[in-house]
Protein backbone atom coordinates (compact mmCIF):
# COMPACT_ATOMS: atom_id res chain seq x y z
CA UNK A 1 0.00 0.00 0.00
CA UNK A 2 1.90 3.17 -1.08
CA UNK A 3 2.75 5.43 2.07
CA UNK A 4 0.31 7.98 2.00
CA UNK A 5 -2.47 5.95 1.93
CA UNK A 6 -1.46 4.53 5.27
CA UNK A 7 -1.15 8.34 7.41
CA UNK A 8 -3.44 10.22 8.93
CA UNK A 9 -6.27 12.04 7.02
CA UNK A 10 -4.82 15.76 8.42
CA UNK A 11 -1.06 14.57 7.61
CA UNK A 12 -2.70 13.65 4.11
CA UNK A 13 -4.02 16.78 3.54
CA UNK A 14 -0.64 18.19 4.75
CA UNK A 15 1.03 15.93 2.27
CA UNK A 16 -1.36 16.97 -0.87
CA UNK A 17 -0.62 20.57 0.15
CA UNK A 18 3.25 20.27 0.35
CA UNK A 19 3.04 18.42 -2.91
CA UNK A 20 0.99 20.75 -5.07
CA UNK A 21 3.25 23.20 -3.89
CA UNK A 22 6.64 21.20 -4.66
CA UNK A 23 4.81 20.37 -7.79
CA UNK A 24 4.15 24.17 -8.70
CA UNK A 25 7.07 25.24 -6.90
CA UNK A 26 9.19 22.92 -10.14
CA UNK A 27 6.91 24.03 -12.60
CA UNK A 28 7.76 27.62 -11.34
CA UNK A 29 11.35 26.98 -11.41
CA UNK A 30 11.10 24.83 -14.64
CA UNK A 31 9.36 27.95 -16.19
CA UNK A 32 12.33 30.36 -15.36
CA UNK A 33 15.07 28.99 -14.13
CA UNK A 34 16.21 26.79 -16.62
CA UNK A 35 19.17 27.74 -18.29
CA UNK A 36 18.85 28.35 -22.11
CA UNK A 37 21.67 26.42 -23.36
CA UNK A 38 19.91 23.40 -21.54
CA UNK A 39 17.01 23.84 -23.94
CA UNK A 40 13.12 24.06 -22.76
CA UNK A 41 11.31 21.82 -20.55
CA UNK A 42 7.87 22.75 -21.30
CA UNK A 43 6.28 23.38 -25.14
CA UNK A 44 8.17 26.58 -25.63
CA UNK A 45 11.12 26.72 -28.29
CA UNK A 46 14.79 26.19 -27.37
CA UNK A 47 17.47 28.56 -27.84
CA UNK A 48 18.55 27.41 -31.56
CA UNK A 49 21.71 26.47 -30.31
CA UNK A 50 20.72 24.34 -27.36
CA UNK A 51 22.02 21.19 -26.18
CA UNK A 52 18.29 20.16 -25.44
CA UNK A 53 19.12 17.71 -22.67
CA UNK A 54 17.05 19.32 -19.68
CA UNK A 55 14.12 16.22 -20.15
CA UNK A 56 17.13 13.23 -20.18
CA UNK A 57 17.57 12.12 -17.02
CA UNK A 58 21.16 10.55 -15.80
CA UNK A 59 21.54 6.88 -16.12
CA UNK A 60 22.72 5.08 -12.92
CA UNK A 61 26.31 5.58 -13.41
CA UNK A 62 28.02 8.01 -11.24
CA UNK A 63 30.28 9.67 -13.82
CA UNK A 64 33.58 11.68 -12.37
CA UNK A 65 34.45 14.89 -14.50
CA UNK A 66 37.68 15.86 -13.38
CA UNK A 67 37.88 20.16 -13.82
CA UNK A 68 41.85 21.38 -14.30
CA UNK A 69 41.42 24.91 -14.22
CA UNK A 70 42.39 27.77 -11.61
CA UNK A 71 40.50 26.28 -8.54
CA UNK A 72 36.86 25.05 -7.45
CA UNK A 73 35.58 27.41 -4.38
CA UNK A 74 34.25 24.63 -2.39
CA UNK A 75 30.96 26.84 -0.25
CA UNK A 76 29.39 27.44 -3.08
CA UNK A 77 25.36 26.16 -2.52
CA UNK A 78 25.51 25.21 -6.44
CA UNK A 79 27.99 22.93 -5.93
CA UNK A 80 27.05 21.40 -2.43
CA UNK A 81 27.08 17.34 -2.60
CA UNK A 82 29.13 17.64 -6.27
CA UNK A 83 32.85 18.08 -5.20
CA UNK A 84 35.17 15.37 -4.59
CA UNK A 85 39.08 15.50 -2.70
CA UNK A 86 40.66 16.88 -5.34
CA UNK A 87 43.94 18.55 -5.47
CA UNK A 88 46.28 21.75 -5.89
CA UNK A 89 48.51 20.58 -8.85
CA UNK A 90 50.65 23.98 -8.93
CA UNK A 91 54.28 23.27 -7.97
CA UNK A 92 55.85 25.07 -5.17
CA UNK A 93 58.05 27.79 -7.21
CA UNK A 94 54.57 28.88 -8.63
CA UNK A 95 52.60 28.61 -5.99
CA UNK A 96 51.18 31.21 -3.79
CA UNK A 97 50.64 28.81 -0.39
CA UNK A 98 54.29 27.53 -1.55
CA UNK A 99 53.48 23.32 -1.92
CA UNK A 100 51.00 21.51 -3.43
CA UNK A 101 48.64 19.98 -1.18
CA UNK A 102 44.63 18.70 -1.52
CA UNK A 103 43.83 22.86 -0.53
CA UNK A 104 41.89 23.08 -4.43
CA UNK A 105 40.94 26.41 -4.30
CA UNK A 106 42.13 29.44 -5.71
CA UNK A 107 44.43 32.04 -5.16
CA UNK A 108 42.72 34.83 -2.99
CA UNK A 109 40.88 37.71 -4.62
CA UNK A 110 43.26 40.51 -5.49
CA UNK A 111 46.52 38.00 -5.20
CA UNK A 112 49.28 39.28 -7.02
CA UNK A 113 52.89 37.55 -8.28
CA UNK A 114 55.61 39.79 -8.48
CA UNK A 115 54.22 42.33 -11.21
CA UNK A 116 51.81 39.91 -12.85
CA UNK A 117 48.40 40.93 -12.62
CA UNK A 118 45.23 38.93 -13.06
CA UNK A 119 41.59 39.42 -13.70
CA UNK A 120 39.56 38.46 -10.84
CA UNK A 121 37.31 36.23 -13.49
CA UNK A 122 40.29 33.94 -13.35
CA UNK A 123 39.81 33.42 -9.48
CA UNK A 124 36.17 32.23 -9.93
CA UNK A 125 36.81 30.44 -13.79
CA UNK A 126 37.02 26.73 -12.05
CA UNK A 127 33.60 27.47 -9.92
CA UNK A 128 31.76 28.25 -12.80
CA UNK A 129 33.41 25.65 -15.43
CA UNK A 130 32.56 23.00 -12.41
CA UNK A 131 28.78 24.59 -12.39
CA UNK A 132 28.41 24.27 -15.88
CA UNK A 133 29.26 20.28 -15.78
CA UNK A 134 27.05 19.52 -12.61
CA UNK A 135 25.74 22.49 -11.23
CA UNK A 136 22.68 20.80 -8.82
CA UNK A 137 20.26 23.12 -9.42
CA UNK A 138 20.06 25.64 -6.62
CA UNK A 139 19.47 29.46 -7.67
CA UNK A 140 18.57 28.13 -11.35
CA UNK A 141 22.21 26.63 -11.88
CA UNK A 142 21.33 23.26 -13.55
CA UNK A 143 24.56 21.35 -14.79
CA UNK A 144 24.54 19.35 -17.52
CA UNK A 145 24.56 15.87 -15.42
CA UNK A 146 23.59 17.27 -11.92
CA UNK A 147 24.63 13.26 -11.31
CA UNK A 148 28.37 13.82 -12.23
CA UNK A 149 30.90 14.83 -9.51
CA UNK A 150 33.44 17.19 -10.08
CA UNK A 151 37.27 15.91 -9.40
CA UNK A 152 38.46 20.14 -8.78
CA UNK A 153 42.22 20.16 -9.48
CA UNK A 154 43.78 23.13 -9.52
CA UNK A 155 46.95 24.18 -12.00
CA UNK A 156 46.91 28.01 -12.67
CA UNK A 157 47.75 30.45 -9.73
CA UNK A 158 48.51 34.07 -9.90
CA UNK A 159 52.05 32.99 -11.25
CA UNK A 160 53.02 31.25 -14.16
CA UNK A 161 51.70 27.44 -14.82
CA UNK A 162 54.07 24.65 -15.60
CA UNK A 163 53.52 22.06 -18.58
CA UNK A 164 54.81 19.78 -16.10
CA UNK A 165 51.95 20.29 -13.83
CA UNK A 166 49.19 20.01 -16.55
CA UNK A 167 50.47 16.70 -17.34
CA UNK A 168 51.02 15.81 -13.58
CA UNK A 169 47.68 17.23 -13.37
CA UNK A 170 45.84 15.13 -15.93
CA UNK A 171 47.63 11.86 -15.20
CA UNK A 172 46.28 12.40 -11.36
CA UNK A 173 42.83 12.98 -12.60
CA UNK A 174 43.37 9.82 -14.69
CA UNK A 175 44.00 7.84 -12.00
CA UNK A 176 47.86 7.20 -12.86
CA UNK A 177 50.43 7.52 -10.80
CA UNK A 178 52.16 11.14 -10.16
CA UNK A 179 55.70 11.16 -7.64
CA UNK A 180 54.95 12.69 -4.73
CA UNK A 181 51.36 12.63 -4.80
CA UNK A 182 48.56 10.07 -3.01
CA UNK A 183 46.88 7.78 -5.80
CA UNK A 184 44.00 9.41 -6.46
CA UNK A 185 40.91 7.41 -5.13
CA UNK A 186 38.55 8.67 -7.93
CA UNK A 187 39.33 8.84 -11.40
CA UNK A 188 37.72 10.88 -13.58
CA UNK A 189 36.12 9.10 -16.79
CA UNK A 190 36.01 13.32 -18.11
CA UNK A 191 38.50 15.41 -18.15
CA UNK A 192 38.09 19.07 -19.02
CA UNK A 193 40.49 21.30 -20.13
CA UNK A 194 39.20 24.60 -20.49
CA UNK A 195 42.69 25.88 -21.08
CA UNK A 196 44.60 27.06 -24.60
CA UNK A 197 47.93 28.21 -25.51
CA UNK A 198 50.97 25.79 -25.37
CA UNK A 199 52.17 24.87 -29.01
CA UNK A 200 50.89 25.16 -32.44
CA UNK A 201 51.14 21.65 -32.96
CA UNK A 202 50.54 19.31 -29.91
CA UNK A 203 53.69 18.05 -27.69
CA UNK A 204 54.53 14.35 -27.68
CA UNK A 205 54.57 14.34 -23.76
CA UNK A 206 50.76 15.32 -24.30
CA UNK A 207 49.89 13.25 -27.51
CA UNK A 208 51.79 10.04 -25.78
CA UNK A 209 49.86 11.04 -22.23
CA UNK A 210 46.03 11.44 -24.10
CA UNK A 211 46.95 8.48 -26.29
CA UNK A 212 47.19 6.20 -22.83
CA UNK A 213 43.97 7.80 -21.50
CA UNK A 214 42.02 7.36 -24.62
CA UNK A 215 43.20 3.40 -24.84
CA UNK A 216 41.90 3.81 -21.42
CA UNK A 217 38.66 5.03 -22.34
CA UNK A 218 39.28 8.40 -20.99
CA UNK A 219 38.14 11.65 -22.25
CA UNK A 220 39.53 14.88 -22.71
CA UNK A 221 37.34 17.87 -23.41
CA UNK A 222 39.26 20.69 -24.33
CA UNK A 223 38.24 24.58 -25.01
CA UNK A 224 39.19 25.39 -28.64
CA UNK A 225 40.25 28.52 -27.32
CA UNK A 226 39.69 32.19 -27.71
CA UNK A 227 41.63 33.89 -29.73
CA UNK A 228 39.53 35.39 -32.29
CA UNK A 229 39.76 32.82 -35.48
CA UNK A 230 43.00 31.76 -35.18
CA UNK A 231 43.79 27.83 -35.60
CA UNK A 232 44.01 25.71 -32.17
CA UNK A 233 46.42 25.18 -30.09
CA UNK A 234 47.35 23.13 -27.38
CA UNK A 235 45.64 20.71 -25.88
CA UNK A 236 42.51 21.14 -28.56
CA UNK A 237 45.01 20.11 -31.08
CA UNK A 238 45.99 17.17 -30.02
CA UNK A 239 44.66 13.84 -31.27
CA UNK A 240 41.89 11.92 -29.50
CA UNK A 241 40.96 15.28 -27.51
CA UNK A 242 37.16 16.70 -28.35
CA UNK A 243 38.03 20.33 -29.05
CA UNK A 244 35.36 22.45 -28.23
CA UNK A 245 34.14 25.86 -29.87
CA UNK A 246 31.95 28.60 -29.04
CA UNK A 247 28.53 29.37 -30.52
CA UNK A 248 26.12 32.37 -29.82
CA UNK A 249 22.37 31.33 -28.57
CA UNK A 250 21.26 31.66 -32.21
CA UNK A 251 23.48 28.89 -33.97
CA UNK A 252 26.60 30.39 -35.07
CA UNK A 253 30.24 30.92 -34.01
CA UNK A 254 31.26 33.43 -31.95
CA UNK A 255 33.49 35.95 -33.28
CA UNK A 256 36.04 35.35 -30.18
CA UNK A 257 36.22 31.66 -30.78
CA UNK A 258 39.10 29.63 -32.67
CA UNK A 259 38.52 28.94 -36.18
CA UNK A 260 40.03 25.40 -37.40
CA UNK A 261 38.69 22.90 -39.34
CA UNK A 262 39.76 20.58 -36.79
CA UNK A 263 37.02 21.87 -34.33
CA UNK A 264 35.27 18.56 -32.99
CA UNK A 265 32.16 20.29 -32.18
CA UNK A 266 31.25 23.51 -31.01
CA UNK A 267 28.52 24.28 -27.90
CA UNK A 268 26.55 27.23 -26.46
CA UNK A 269 29.82 29.85 -25.12
CA UNK A 270 28.24 32.99 -25.21
CA UNK A 271 28.54 36.10 -26.29
CA UNK A 272 27.35 39.80 -26.82
CA UNK A 273 23.38 40.16 -25.96
CA UNK A 274 21.61 39.46 -28.73
CA UNK A 275 18.73 41.48 -30.29
CA UNK A 276 15.90 38.71 -30.23
CA UNK A 277 12.88 38.96 -28.18
CA UNK A 278 13.98 35.74 -26.11
CA UNK A 279 14.49 34.63 -23.14
CA UNK A 280 18.26 33.34 -24.53
CA UNK A 281 19.14 37.36 -25.54
CA UNK A 282 21.13 37.32 -22.42
CA UNK A 283 23.57 34.95 -24.90
CA UNK A 284 25.73 34.29 -21.44
CA UNK A 285 25.64 31.30 -19.77
CA UNK A 286 24.34 31.09 -16.20
CA UNK A 287 27.04 29.84 -13.80
CA UNK A 288 27.69 29.64 -10.35
CA UNK A 289 29.93 32.40 -9.05
CA UNK A 290 31.44 34.73 -6.46
CA UNK A 291 31.03 38.47 -6.47
CA UNK A 292 31.36 41.31 -4.00
CA UNK A 293 28.20 42.77 -2.34
CA UNK A 294 28.33 46.82 -0.92
CA UNK A 295 30.76 46.63 1.62
CA UNK A 296 33.33 44.72 0.06
CA UNK A 297 32.52 41.06 1.12
CA UNK A 298 33.02 38.33 -1.14
CA UNK A 299 29.48 36.18 -1.74
CA UNK A 300 28.42 33.26 -3.73
CA UNK A 301 25.78 34.09 -6.51
CA UNK A 302 24.73 32.94 -9.85
CA UNK A 303 25.18 34.79 -13.00
CA UNK A 304 24.01 34.96 -16.72
CA UNK A 305 27.93 35.87 -16.93
CA UNK A 306 29.73 32.64 -19.29
CA UNK A 307 31.21 33.71 -21.91
CA UNK A 308 34.30 32.14 -23.74
CA UNK A 309 35.05 28.33 -25.30
CA UNK A 310 35.74 28.05 -21.03
CA UNK A 311 32.26 27.41 -20.96
CA UNK A 312 31.30 25.51 -24.41
CA UNK A 313 34.02 22.93 -23.18
CA UNK A 314 32.36 21.82 -19.81
CA UNK A 315 29.03 21.87 -21.75
CA UNK A 316 30.13 19.12 -23.75
CA UNK A 317 32.02 17.40 -21.08
CA UNK A 318 28.35 17.63 -19.22
CA UNK A 319 26.93 15.88 -22.28
CA UNK A 320 29.44 12.94 -22.58
CA UNK A 321 29.17 12.85 -18.34
CA UNK A 322 25.30 12.07 -19.53
CA UNK A 323 25.73 9.93 -22.08
CA UNK A 324 28.12 7.69 -20.11
CA UNK A 325 25.87 7.48 -17.16
CA UNK A 326 23.83 4.72 -19.36
CA UNK A 327 26.50 3.47 -21.17
CA UNK A 328 30.07 3.75 -19.22
CA UNK A 329 31.58 1.03 -21.32
CA UNK A 330 31.48 3.68 -24.20
CA UNK A 331 34.87 5.31 -25.43
CA UNK A 332 35.84 7.92 -27.61
CA UNK A 333 35.42 5.85 -30.23
CA UNK A 334 32.05 5.59 -29.92
CA UNK A 335 31.66 9.10 -29.24
CA UNK A 336 33.10 9.63 -32.83
CA UNK A 337 31.20 7.22 -34.66
CA UNK A 338 27.66 7.98 -32.93
CA UNK A 339 28.61 11.63 -33.14
CA UNK A 340 26.11 12.16 -36.32
CA UNK A 341 23.29 11.77 -34.12
CA UNK A 342 24.67 14.31 -31.30
CA UNK A 343 25.02 16.99 -33.90
CA UNK A 344 23.46 19.64 -36.47
CA UNK A 345 24.88 21.88 -38.47
CA UNK A 346 26.39 25.21 -37.25
CA UNK A 347 25.94 28.15 -39.69
CA UNK A 348 28.75 28.42 -42.43
CA UNK A 349 31.33 30.61 -41.35
CA UNK A 350 32.87 32.81 -44.57
CA UNK A 351 36.33 33.15 -42.73
CA UNK A 352 36.60 29.48 -42.89
CA UNK A 353 35.81 28.19 -46.15
CA UNK A 354 36.68 24.06 -45.00
CA UNK A 355 35.11 24.20 -41.87
CA UNK A 356 31.78 21.87 -41.19
CA UNK A 357 30.95 23.39 -37.76
CA UNK A 358 28.81 20.96 -35.71
CA UNK A 359 27.18 21.99 -32.98
CA UNK A 360 26.14 19.32 -30.19
CA UNK A 361 22.45 18.59 -29.84
CA UNK A 362 20.40 15.74 -28.20
CA UNK A 363 18.54 14.90 -31.21
CA UNK A 364 17.74 11.05 -29.54
CA UNK A 365 17.50 10.40 -26.28
CA UNK A 366 20.95 9.85 -24.86
CA UNK A 367 19.76 6.69 -22.65
CA UNK A 368 18.93 4.89 -25.67
CA UNK A 369 21.57 1.95 -27.05
CA UNK B 1 34.86 40.74 -54.03
CA UNK B 2 31.70 43.60 -53.20
CA UNK B 3 28.41 41.79 -52.49
CA UNK B 4 25.90 44.13 -51.81
CA UNK B 5 22.08 42.75 -50.67
CA UNK B 6 19.39 44.64 -52.67
CA UNK B 7 17.21 45.23 -50.23
CA UNK B 8 18.64 48.67 -49.86
CA UNK B 9 18.32 49.85 -53.49
CA UNK B 10 15.61 51.43 -55.98
CA UNK B 11 16.49 48.38 -58.23
CA UNK B 12 19.13 46.03 -59.51
CA UNK B 13 21.15 49.43 -61.81
CA UNK B 14 20.99 51.37 -58.80
CA UNK B 15 22.46 48.36 -56.52
CA UNK B 16 25.34 47.73 -59.13
CA UNK B 17 26.26 51.65 -60.12
CA UNK B 18 26.47 52.16 -56.43
CA UNK B 19 28.37 48.80 -55.66
CA UNK B 20 30.88 49.57 -58.30
CA UNK B 21 31.27 53.02 -56.67
CA UNK B 22 32.05 51.40 -53.58
CA UNK B 23 34.25 48.87 -54.63
CA UNK B 24 36.01 52.00 -56.24
CA UNK B 25 36.75 53.54 -53.20
CA UNK B 26 37.54 50.31 -51.31
CA UNK B 27 39.95 49.58 -54.32
CA UNK B 28 41.70 53.15 -53.91
CA UNK B 29 41.83 52.85 -49.79
CA UNK B 30 43.40 49.53 -50.50
CA UNK B 31 45.78 50.83 -52.51
CA UNK B 32 46.34 53.39 -50.46
CA UNK B 33 47.29 50.73 -47.72
CA UNK B 34 43.95 51.55 -45.34
CA UNK B 35 42.95 47.99 -43.93
CA UNK B 36 39.58 48.60 -45.15
CA UNK B 37 38.60 44.85 -43.84
CA UNK B 38 41.45 44.64 -41.55
CA UNK B 39 39.92 42.79 -38.37
CA UNK B 40 41.80 44.65 -35.10
CA UNK B 41 44.39 42.84 -33.02
CA UNK B 42 43.52 43.14 -29.20
CA UNK B 43 46.90 44.75 -27.53
CA UNK B 44 47.15 44.45 -23.81
CA UNK B 45 49.55 45.82 -21.76
CA UNK B 46 52.67 43.90 -20.72
CA UNK B 47 54.03 44.19 -16.68
CA UNK B 48 56.57 47.06 -16.68
CA UNK B 49 58.98 45.65 -14.47
CA UNK B 50 59.98 41.43 -14.37
CA UNK B 51 60.99 40.59 -10.70
CA UNK B 52 63.22 37.92 -10.44
CA UNK B 53 60.10 35.97 -8.62
CA UNK B 54 58.53 35.85 -12.30
CA UNK B 55 61.46 36.11 -14.37
CA UNK B 56 61.59 32.25 -15.50
CA UNK B 57 60.53 33.05 -19.09
CA UNK B 58 58.76 29.69 -20.07
CA UNK B 59 59.16 27.83 -23.35
CA UNK B 60 56.21 28.77 -25.94
CA UNK B 61 54.47 25.31 -24.93
CA UNK B 62 54.61 26.09 -21.36
CA UNK B 63 52.15 29.12 -21.72
CA UNK B 64 49.10 27.47 -21.04
CA UNK B 65 46.54 29.50 -19.99
CA UNK B 66 42.72 29.97 -19.30
CA UNK B 67 40.74 29.68 -22.47
CA UNK B 68 39.60 32.63 -21.73
CA UNK B 69 42.44 34.75 -21.30
CA UNK B 70 45.56 36.22 -23.43
CA UNK B 71 48.74 33.99 -23.34
CA UNK B 72 51.84 36.02 -23.35
CA UNK B 73 53.57 35.83 -20.01
CA UNK B 74 54.18 39.12 -18.74
CA UNK B 75 51.17 40.39 -20.73
CA UNK B 76 47.88 41.24 -18.36
CA UNK B 77 45.54 38.17 -18.36
CA UNK B 78 41.62 39.33 -19.20
CA UNK B 79 39.10 37.28 -20.52
CA UNK B 80 36.17 37.93 -23.12
CA UNK B 81 34.18 38.91 -20.35
CA UNK B 82 36.17 41.38 -19.14
CA UNK B 83 36.61 43.00 -22.29
CA UNK B 84 33.04 42.73 -23.11
CA UNK B 85 32.63 44.88 -19.59
CA UNK B 86 35.47 47.28 -19.65
CA UNK B 87 34.20 48.49 -22.76
CA UNK B 88 30.53 48.75 -21.59
CA UNK B 89 31.70 50.86 -18.92
CA UNK B 90 31.93 48.30 -16.47
CA UNK B 91 34.80 48.73 -13.85
CA UNK B 92 37.16 45.36 -14.01
CA UNK B 93 39.98 44.83 -11.89
CA UNK B 94 43.36 43.13 -12.20
CA UNK B 95 44.72 42.38 -8.21
CA UNK B 96 43.00 45.00 -7.01
CA UNK B 97 44.05 47.35 -9.85
CA UNK B 98 41.37 48.86 -12.04
CA UNK B 99 41.90 48.08 -16.08
CA UNK B 100 41.74 50.85 -18.24
CA UNK B 101 40.28 50.37 -21.93
CA UNK B 102 41.81 52.84 -25.00
CA UNK B 103 39.44 53.67 -28.21
CA UNK B 104 39.80 55.47 -31.21
CA UNK B 105 36.72 57.74 -32.66
CA UNK B 106 33.54 55.82 -33.03
CA UNK B 107 33.17 56.81 -36.66
CA UNK B 108 36.69 54.92 -37.51
CA UNK B 109 36.20 52.11 -39.39
CA UNK B 110 37.89 49.48 -37.19
CA UNK B 111 36.52 50.89 -34.01
CA UNK B 112 32.89 50.45 -35.93
CA UNK B 113 33.60 46.75 -37.00
CA UNK B 114 36.14 46.02 -33.25
CA UNK B 115 32.71 46.93 -31.14
CA UNK B 116 29.96 45.58 -33.25
CA UNK B 117 31.98 42.28 -33.05
CA UNK B 118 31.68 42.41 -29.31
CA UNK B 119 28.11 43.28 -29.34
CA UNK B 120 28.63 46.84 -28.58
CA UNK B 121 27.61 49.85 -29.68
CA UNK B 122 29.84 52.66 -30.92
CA UNK B 123 27.33 54.88 -29.35
CA UNK B 124 27.22 53.78 -25.81
CA UNK B 125 30.78 53.65 -25.85
CA UNK B 126 30.89 57.95 -26.90
CA UNK B 127 28.85 58.63 -24.19
CA UNK B 128 30.52 56.53 -21.61
CA UNK B 129 33.83 58.58 -22.75
CA UNK B 130 32.61 61.86 -22.15
CA UNK B 131 34.52 63.45 -19.85
CA UNK B 132 31.98 62.85 -16.49
CA UNK B 133 32.33 59.30 -17.08
CA UNK B 134 36.00 58.64 -17.60
CA UNK B 135 37.01 59.04 -14.22
CA UNK B 136 34.49 56.19 -13.36
CA UNK B 137 35.03 54.04 -16.29
CA UNK B 138 38.79 54.23 -17.44
CA UNK B 139 38.04 54.50 -21.14
CA UNK B 140 40.38 57.15 -23.03
CA UNK B 141 39.37 57.93 -26.49
CA UNK B 142 42.33 58.50 -28.49
CA UNK B 143 42.86 59.32 -32.20
CA UNK B 144 45.42 57.62 -33.99
CA UNK B 145 47.28 54.32 -33.37
CA UNK B 146 50.71 55.78 -32.05
CA UNK B 147 48.07 57.09 -29.44
CA UNK B 148 46.46 54.05 -28.59
CA UNK B 149 50.30 52.25 -28.12
CA UNK B 150 50.86 55.23 -26.25
CA UNK B 151 47.23 54.97 -24.05
CA UNK B 152 47.80 51.35 -23.46
CA UNK B 153 51.10 51.76 -22.19
CA UNK B 154 50.81 54.51 -19.87
CA UNK B 155 47.44 53.55 -18.43
CA UNK B 156 48.97 50.06 -18.01
CA UNK B 157 46.69 47.60 -16.68
CA UNK B 158 45.08 48.52 -20.11
CA UNK B 159 43.45 46.88 -23.66
CA UNK B 160 43.36 48.19 -26.77
CA UNK B 161 43.26 47.28 -30.50
CA UNK B 162 45.65 47.71 -33.97
CA UNK B 163 44.92 46.77 -36.97
CA UNK B 164 48.65 44.90 -36.91
CA UNK B 165 49.96 42.99 -34.24
CA UNK B 166 52.68 44.56 -32.65
CA UNK B 167 54.69 43.35 -29.71
CA UNK B 168 56.86 46.28 -27.97
CA UNK B 169 57.99 46.44 -24.25
CA UNK B 170 54.90 47.82 -22.82
CA UNK B 171 52.18 45.96 -25.09
CA UNK B 172 51.45 42.73 -27.19
CA UNK B 173 49.26 41.03 -28.49
CA UNK B 174 46.46 39.14 -26.23
CA UNK B 175 43.53 36.59 -27.01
Amino acid sequence: MPHFLKTPRRHLITQVLVLCGAVWGVGLAMAQDIPWHLGTAGGQLSAPSAINTIQDKPGPNRIVVAVIDSGVMSGHPSLAGQLLPGYDMVSPAQNLRNKRSTDFTPDERGAKCGSRLMANSFRTHGTEVASLVAGNGVDGVFGVNPEAKILPIRVFGACAMSRKDLVDAISWAAGLPVAGLPVNPNPAKIINLSMAGGSAVCGADLQALIDRLVQDHKFIVAAAGNNFHKPLHEPANCTGVISVGALNAENRIEVYSALDPRTFVYAPGGGASLPVNADWAVNKLKVATYELDFVGNERATTRFRGVGTSYSAPVVAGFISLWLSHHPDKNFADFTREKPKFVRQVLPIEQCAECVPMGLVNTDRLGTP
Amino acid sequence: MCTHGLGQYRSIGDAVNLGCLNCLILAGLMALGLPVWADAVWHCSRAPVVDVATDSRPDPGDLFTLAEQGVADDVIRISVRDLIDVYSGVSVRLSGVPLSACFMPVNDPVTGKTLRALGLSADVLSALARKSAIAKSHLYRVTDEEEMKACIARNHPAVGYLTQAQVTEKLAPCF
